[in-house]
């Protein structure tokens, strides 16, 4: 078995920082992931995971979100392709609480997800992931967006568990976009490891990406991020938000935002606030009556709250309010 | 003079290695209203916000008596706890929870005891009527895009749905238009209507405010300190004349 | 394999092969193996006369040296012949000082529109003639003497009363395991200065390593070595504004501070190496508790840069300040950033950086913020914001921070554009060339560190940006 290397920073940096890329043993890269090649049964058959296909046709805008649910017993791989044909608008809701718990057995889940976005079609993405101690969860998500098209993904990481998540979205097409908002909760000795990746290559593609979260107890998360302007991209703009609640002493955060540039006419920025809740905040909810210790786990709360209300599916909505 | 709610006495106060407040004393009895008047940067927000224990301001010397009992060394929720109330001049925006939430979270930590929801909501509707304010307010997030004055009928909400013993309003009508100016009067009159026992600290520089309530004092704050204490009367005065004549 | 190459045979003697055998097959490792040897260490250092612990100490950083690789990331550095490395050491022996009429002409074309006085110009390329300026060290050093501060070459320094302090405080703060050119640096440092200032003393003049332009060794590994002690203040500046050109192409410094107890030290510098050069430098300090340290960068010169330098916070309340603008033009490769580390209680550090990006000149920021578990109570906030002048630059902003307690507050921005079009249409219905305009916005950008700097120095950070921008000064 080989080793997977994921979460890659585009732009290395000091080696003892360890954030240059994840190395996880045991897994296998999926070559096929970034080339444009089609999911043939040739390709499929080599791996024993479950793959699945789905085409939306063309000028297809479904009312309802399409739900997909993933079974998995003790460790499972999934690879799924996604292709949104042109003027297609589609939501896609990714539910992967119910398997990840309810069993206190270890599990080891592998998704592999290639999504194409043609011209003006719209693609939105939500992904709920819950996970106890034991369960790792490694997600590999790759999308083009072609011209006028546009990509939205919304996730949630929950619990204890070990959650890898390697994110890359490459805007080609003049006016592409794409928007990544998430929220987390990590406690006990959970871990996140994030690297979301936006690439500009179209003209004015715009990429915009926020993320909300609260680390408690022994928690230990890495979040990269980075915005990559290529020649070319001109009047593109991206821009990357991270906000940190630390809520115990013990826990590790390492925050690496990027910029790449080699584009005159962009604009990027990014901005980072890790630490515990301001002064100021804490005053106004303090005078309110709220001890230290309450306005903490009320904060922490909100922040997954406001991101589940965002959500525009009642459905989803109600099965996360059931589910935390 | 009836029975003390508040008595600050020879308080200094610093900021950042500054010296703000030096030697403030104010008295205010249950069931008054009292006015905090000055020129800008006298440090009347310093007072309203000392006096809820802000975390900005380091009390060097001096006592704040609360129903007899000095509060500080005591902790911001304490002293909410125990019935003092800032509504703030900018109020902080919260995201992620909605104001209603957040209110039945005070109110309940102000009585100890769970709030009944179709109750609470009642009164909240009503309370959000009298001030004017959109209904659909309630499930928004807690003071986030909301404009000056909305904020400040949010803060004028809580007042009424907590009905502290003692309120301090840091400015209630700054930024405000005309009509808004009228709706947070309105909103104060209530207050003073449903808690007959209720001291209230007014921080203003304008007088618009104080228009249609009635005042027991008036307390003019310039350079650090109480320069005269008055009654409704000193109100007009500073309308005509200004500040001038206490900051010689 | 390779060729060999004559002048490389007279001066390498054949040595015990197996001890510097490196096991790998790759080409770099082939590289630099046949570069420097021991005995050539061991005859610098008796040249220098160096104190027996000292020889041993440049032998134990070749060891180092020739077994560390060189990092993964970062501009590359094929320019650099380290077969020939040697040949940095020995310029002389190996006749790489260049006479006037050598000097390129981008340079003494430089020296012209900076106004330089000519016996100026000779030493800053190299070409050896006694400046003015030792004049002006040796008042200034007079001057200082009375207060008890030491200001003098590092070199002789060893030879004096204070080879005990040097022997306690040299390299440990950049030891040479650090990283292969710190290990370099370690075997062949020559030159640099030794500025020592006494508990409570405020020295009220800058000192500047300016004074010393001339000073044997080239300035290419110069070592400065600073002791600030408790309640004591220091201005050093280093550099200048005119580039320094050498034939032999590599810079591989070291700065070392220790500041003391509620001590400040405030460090300027503005790097202008000419554009041959590669500039590998090492600037780090520690700071005690209540002391602070001020760093401001202005780097505009080299062909490649590593530069980052670096804070380490280890008392209470220690405080780091870095303000730095770098600018890359044409043929440039500047990797320049900073590194904060909090290893205390109520430590704050403050990063404000400017890059500036032009013809197809590559800019990146590297960052670290480090705070560790004993570091609760501390502060740090970064802004980096980088200005892209035209289509064939680059400019990468690659910080990162990592944080091991909660009660920390750290924020970090950073942003990338353009000069607007509205200023410069502005500026330009003022009356200023588009040029001009685009000059003066520049300069305004850099007004970050050029405020920080005493006023000359200023002006002349200006003048090159200038020059840069329009090719010509007023």
């Amino acid at each position: 078995m080989s080793d997977l290397v994921i979460n890659q920073l585009p732009g290395r940096t000091f080696a003892w920082l360890g954030v240059n890329e994840a190395v996880i043993s045991g897994l296998e890269p999926y070559e096929a992931l970034h080339e444009k090649k089609e999911l043939s049964e040739e390709i499929l058959c080599t791996r024993k995971a479950k793959t699945e296909v789905y085409q939306i046709p063309e000028g297809c805008k479904p009312g309802k979100p399409a739900y997909l649910w993933f079974a998995y017993d003790r460790s499972a791989e999934n690879i799924i392709e996604i292709r949104a044909g042109r003027d297609s608008e589609i939501t896609i809701v990714m539910d992967h609480s119910v398997l990840l718990q309810g069993t206190e057995k270890s599990l080891e889940g592998h998704l592999v997800t290639k999504i194409s976005v043609e011209d003006r079609a719209k693609v939105k993405l939500i992904e709920i992931r819950k996970a106890h101690a034991g369960v790792r969860f490694v997600d590999e998500l790759h999308v083009e967006c072609g011209e006028r098209a546009g990509f939205e993904i919304t996730q949630l990481f929950l619990g204890e568990g070990v959650f890898y998540q390697d994110l890359h979205c490459d805007l080609k097409g003049y006016e592409s976009t794409f928007l990544a908002d998430t929220a987390y909760l990590i406690g006990k000795q959970g871990k996140l490891d994030i690297n979301y990746v936006a690439t500009h290559y179209g003209k004015k593609s715009v990429s915009d990406m926020k993320l909300n979260g609260v680390l408690r107890e022994q928690a230990d998360k890495i979040f990269r991020g980075t915005i990559d302007f290529k020649h070319g991209c001109s009047g593109a703009s991206g821009t990357e938000k991270e906000d940190v609640l630390l809520m115990d002493p013990t826990v590790g955060n390492k925050t690496v935002p990027l910029i790449l540039c080699q584009e005159e006419n962009v604009s990027g920025t990014h901005g980072a606030t890790i630490g515990r809740l301001g002064k100021d905040l804490l005053f106004y909810l303090e005078s309110r009556g709220m001890t230290k210790a309450e306005v903490y786990e009320m904060m922490a709360r909100a922040r997954i709250d406001a991101l589940v209300k965002r959500i525009a599916d009642e459905r989803t909505r109600s099965a996360i309010w059931a589910e935390i | 003079m009836s029975e003390k709610m508040i008595e600050i006495e020879n308080l200094f106060v610093d900021v950042e290695d500054k010296n703000v407040l030096q030697g403030v004393d104010l008295v205010m009895g249950k069931g008054e209203t009292h006015v905090l008047m000055g020129p800008n940067g006298a440090g009347k927000s310093t007072l309203g916000n000392v006096l809820m224990g802000s975390p900005f301001y380091t009390v060097t010397e001096g006592r704040i008596l609360y129903k007899g009992e000095n509060i500080v060394e005591s902790p911001v929720h304490e002293r909410a706890q125990k019935g003092m109330f800032l509504s703030f001049q900018n109020p902080v925006e919260v995201g992620g929870i909605s104001l209603s939430n957040f209110i039945r979270s005070a109110v309940a930590a102000r009585t100890g005891e769970r709030v009944r929801l179709w109750d609470f909501k009642k009164q909240l509707a009503s309370a959000m009527e009298l001030l004017s304010m959109d209904p659909t307010y309630a499930d928004r997030d807690l003071n986030v895009g909301f404009s000056g004055g909305e904020k400040k009928k949010a803060e004028i909400l809580q007042l009424l749905m907590l009905k502290p013993d003692f309120a301090i309003l840091d400015e209630p009508d700054s930024g405000l238009d005309v009509d808004a100016v009228r709706t947070v009067s309105k909103g104060i009159r209530e207050y003073q209507n449903l808690h007959k026992e209720g001291t209230m600290l007014i921080i203003t520089h304008s007088t618009k405010i104080l228009e249609a309530l009635h005042v027991d004092g008036v307390h003019v704050l310039a350079d650090g300190r109480i320069r005269e204490n008055g009654d409704a009367s000193l109100i007009e005065e500073i309308n005509q004349s200004g500040y001038e004549r206490f900051l010689k | 394999m390779n060729t060999e190459n004559v002048t490389e045979k007279t001066i390498v003697s054949d040595i015990n092969r197996s001890v510097y055998d490196v096991r790998n097959e790759d080409k770099d490792a082939y590289r630099f193996a046949a570069g420097l040897t021991e005995e050539i260490v061991l005859q610098l250092s008796q040249e220098k006369n160096d104190p027996e612990w000292m020889r041993d100490f440049r032998l134990k950083s070749l060891e180092i040296y020739n077994r560390t690789d060189m990092v993964e990331w970062g501009p590359p550095i094929d320019g650099l012949d380290m077969e020939h490395i040697v040949t940095y050491v020995r310029p002389k022996d190996n006749k790489m000082s260049a006479t006037w009429d050598e000097v390129p002409v981008e340079i003494k074309n430089t020296f012209d529109r900076l106004g330089i006085p000519q016996a100026e110009r000779e030493s800053l390329a190299g070409v050896g003639a006694q400046y003015d300026s030792e004049l002006v060290y040796h008042n200034v050093r007079k001057e200082v003497e009375e207060q008890g501060v030491i200001y003098s070459d590092l070199e002789s320094a060893l030879h004096g009363p204070y080879e005990e302090m040097i022997r306690q405080h040299f390299m440990k703060l950049v030891p040479p395991t650090d990283h292969k050119f710190s290990a370099l640096h370690g075997a062949v440092w020559s030159g640099g200065s030794f500025v020592y200032v006494p508990k409570g003393v405020s020295v009220e003049i800058p000192l500047q390593s300016y004074f010393r332009l001339n000073a044997p060794g080239a300035g290419q590994f110069e070592h400065t070595l600073i002791i600030v002690e408790e309640g004591a203040y220091l201005h050093f500046i280093e550099g200048c504004s005119a580039p320094k050109y050498n034939v032999a192409n590599l810079h591989a410094g070291c700065v070392e501070l220790f500041v003391g107890k509620n001590a400040v030290m405030r460090y300027s510098t503005i790097e202008n190496w000419s554009k041959n050069m590669y500039n590998l430098n090492t600037k780090r300090a520690i700071v005690a508790e209540g002391g602070k340290v001020e760093w401001i960068s202005g780097s505009f010169g080299s062909h490649v840069s590593y530069l980052y330098p670096m804070s380490i916070l280890n008392g209470r309340g220690a405080k780091a300040e870095f303000t730095g603008v770098t600018f890359a033009s044409e043929g440039q490769d500047l990797d320049t950033g900073c590194k904060m580390v909090h290893n205390a209680p109520d430590t704050s550090s403050y990063i404000n950086t400017r890059s500036i990006s032009k013809a197809d000149g590559i800019n990146t920021f590297r960052s670290s913020v480090v705070i560790s578990r004993d570091a609760a109570g501390s502060k740090s906030s970064a802004s980096c914001e980088s200005l892209i002048l035209d289509d064939e630059a680059r400019s990468d902003t690659i910080p990162a921070m990592d944080i091991k307690c909660d009660e920390v507050d750290v924020g970090h921005e950073a942003k990338i554009g353009r000069i607007s079009d509205e200023a410069i249409f502005y500026l330009m219905s003022r009356g200023l060339s588009e040029q001009e305009a685009r000059a003066l916005i520049v300069s305004g950008f850099a007004d970050n560190v050029s405020k920080e700097l005493p006023l000359e120095y200023a002006v002349e950070m200006n003048n090159l940006i200038r020059l840069e921008m329009v090719g010509s000064i007023g």
